[in-house]
């Protein structure tokens, strides 16, 4: 099918789809029902050392001080894969900050990693469709239509806010948009597809969080050092709770505090999904101790049943004020309050509307008794007459993707190739005009 | 606003007119085809809301023009127009981003409608819509 008036003149090629979160970064193509890849937002980087400096051990003579003072850029590594395999020298350094793209030279390597090894395509070749953060910045946004133009030569160019295209993608064109992720906690209001700004509201409150409180009790209180894989050669069973048993791997010199801190990060959100809940009601110690228990074998052979901690942990999201160790008392707000904050800095008349349509999204949603729990905290503080409804996909790829998505089927519909910001108009009228395109 | 590109059919708009102005029928659906324009699938000339709610498409998305009339506390009778995006939670998440995103096109069309928008039977409920039309004065 051609559309007349195809803006970037080219042939109907699959746009790609790209979702930058702080955690993550989902890409893939327009059309498909699922990213291609969910690709850490960190990149491995290890000092590269100029060739003079290594084989000569003294300081070198004037002809040769340039070429040893030379420094070569820093290796990097990207992906899953490349970024867990401990190496000397490798820093952890992360794409993003406050949601946004922070570093550009690491996200421009994380570009060129994700056209050449993962979406295996010539970058001119598709239409970019990308989502950008709920607060981004004029600048930043500009920033990046620039990159994909001047750099990656892309035909044609779109942005769209995250919570936008989840909101669209649940079936609504208003609605509170509540994201909750590794960064945290965010309560998007949208109405008639705009992000309310002055109505956002943030919390820390989010998987990052939990795996924080996970750790502190595991080390302060169960008094265990959480041994990530990579150190380990091998374990030997034991006993539930008992002593573990294991041989150390040898590793090489100079595996950085950054990786360790990343190895042990990614263990300890696996036992968070394994064994994290949230209670239905307002925590009671009695009542979490009649509940199940959850096994947990770590990669060093040490094993434990997970008890009434598996909803003690999760408590701080309905009841900071109590349940923050670090910070009793703390006057932080808990997720049910994060979102009614955000309805009530809208304007009064959208408010039911917002409250009938909460889209709940991101990664830490997903934790087993959330969706229930938050249903029952608002409908406790709400009027009688209060319609609440919350809207939480059922597959998991929709909850963690939905932005992806959205932005994925807007990039396949065939009306939607006369949307898009070309080339041609990017040459004519520059960055700024993507105000105009991408309202 | 962000939007598809999906366009409305030209005479559509004098179906509007003729259930507004000329009040010909008690509702009218809407209908994306080939993910490319809206269309009016279907009208109603005479059916109560209950019988229409019983026609929504239980797994697909429609926009909706309805004709409603209802009486105020005092006895005084009165009429709105109301204008529903149905968006079941059963539906394709393909319907839903499509007419989500296509919402503005048709709406440019209709002057003096109260928005409705519903997930489910519940908020397309008489009790539901008899609010929201009163709250809209």
């Amino acid at each position: 099918m051609t559309s007349g008036g195809n803006m970037y003149g080219g042939d109907e090629v699959g746009a790609i789809v790209l979702d930058v979160g702080s955690h993550t970064i989902r890409a893939g193509f327009a059309g498909e029902d699922m990213p291609k890849t969910d690709l850490p937002a960190y990149v491995g980087s290890c000092p590269a050392i100029s060739a003079a400096a290594v084989e000569s051990a003294q300081p070198v003579d004037g002809a040769d001080s340039g070429a040893a003072k030379q420094q070569q850029p820093p290796r990097l590594y990207h992906g899953t894969n490349q970024i867990s395999v401990p190496r000397p020298g490798m820093e952890i350094q992360a794409l993003c900050k406050d949601g946004m793209i922070e570093d550009w030279d690491l996200f421009e390597s994380t570009m060129d990693y994700l056209y050449k090894h993962e979406l295996q395509c010539a970058s001119e070749e598709h239409p970019l469709i990308a989502s950008e953060a709920n607060w981004n910045t004029k600048a930043k946004r500009e920033k990046l239509c620039e990159l994909a133009f001047e750099k990656y030569r892309v035909p044609a160019f779109f942005i769209c806010k995250q919570a936008v295209l989840a909101c669209f993608a649940n079936g609504k064109a208003t609605g509170l948009v509540l994201d909750c992720g590794a960064s945290g906690t965010h309560a998007v209001p949208v109405f008639d597809g705009y992000v309310v700004s002055h109505g956002i509201m943030r919390s820390p409150l989010g998987g990052d969080f939990l795996v924080r409180q996970l750790d502190n009790y595991l080390r302060q209180q169960h008094k265990l050092e959480p041994v990530p894989v990579y150190r380990v050669a091998s374990k030997t069973r034991v006993e539930e709770g008992g002593l573990p048993v294991w041989e150390a791997k040898k590793l090489p010199q100079g595996i950085t505090q950054s990786y360790h801190n990343l190895m042990v990060k990614n263990l300890l959100q696996d036992v968070a999904s394994t064994v994290l809940q949230c209670i239905d009601e307002p925590y009671d110690q009695a009542t979490a101790e009649t509940m199940p228990t959850v096994p947990y074998e770590f990669p060093h052979g040490y094993n434990m049943d997970f008890g009434y901690q598996r909803f003690r942990l999760t408590e701080a999201l309905f009841d900071p004020a109590n349940f923050l160790p670090e910070s009793p008392g703390s006057s932080m707000l808990s997720v049910p309050h994060c979102l009614r904050t955000s309805v009530e800095r809208c304007d009064v008349e959208i408010r039911q509307s917002l409250y009938s349509s909460i889209v709940v999204v991101g990664g830490t949603s997903l934790l087993k008794g959330f969706t229930d729990r938050l249903q029952r905290d608002l409908t406790a503080r709400a009027a009688a007459t209060l319609r609440l409804k919350l809207l939480a996909s059922t597959s998991s790829g929709e909850r963690r993707f939905a932005s992806w998505i959205g932005g994925s089927i807007l990039g396949s519909l065939g009306t939607f190739q006369q949307m898009w910001f070309s080339k041609q108009e990017y040459e004519e009228s520059g960055k700024s005009f993507i105000e105009k395109k991408c309202p | 606003v962000m939007a598809s590109g999906v366009t409305v059919d030209a005479s559509l708009k004098d179906d509007f007119n003729a259930i507004k102005l000329g009040h010909k029928y008690a509702y009218m659906v809407f209908k994306i085809e080939g993910e490319s324009q809206i269309k009016t699938e279907r009208v109603a000339e005479n059916s109560t809301y209950e019988e229409f709610i019983g026609t929504l498409p239980p797994n697909e998305c429609r926009y909706v023009v309805y004709d409603y009339k209802y009486t105020l506390d005092d006895g005084a009778k009165r009429e709105k127009l109301l204008f529903i995006h149905w968006a079941p939670d059963s539906a394709k998440i393909r319907d839903k981003m499509l007419y989500a995103s296509s919402k503005d096109a048709i709406k440019k069309e209709l002057k003096g409608v109260v928005e409705i928008q519903a997930n489910d039977m519940s908020e397309v409920d008489e009790a539901a819509i008899k609010e929201k039309v009163k709250a809209s004065g």
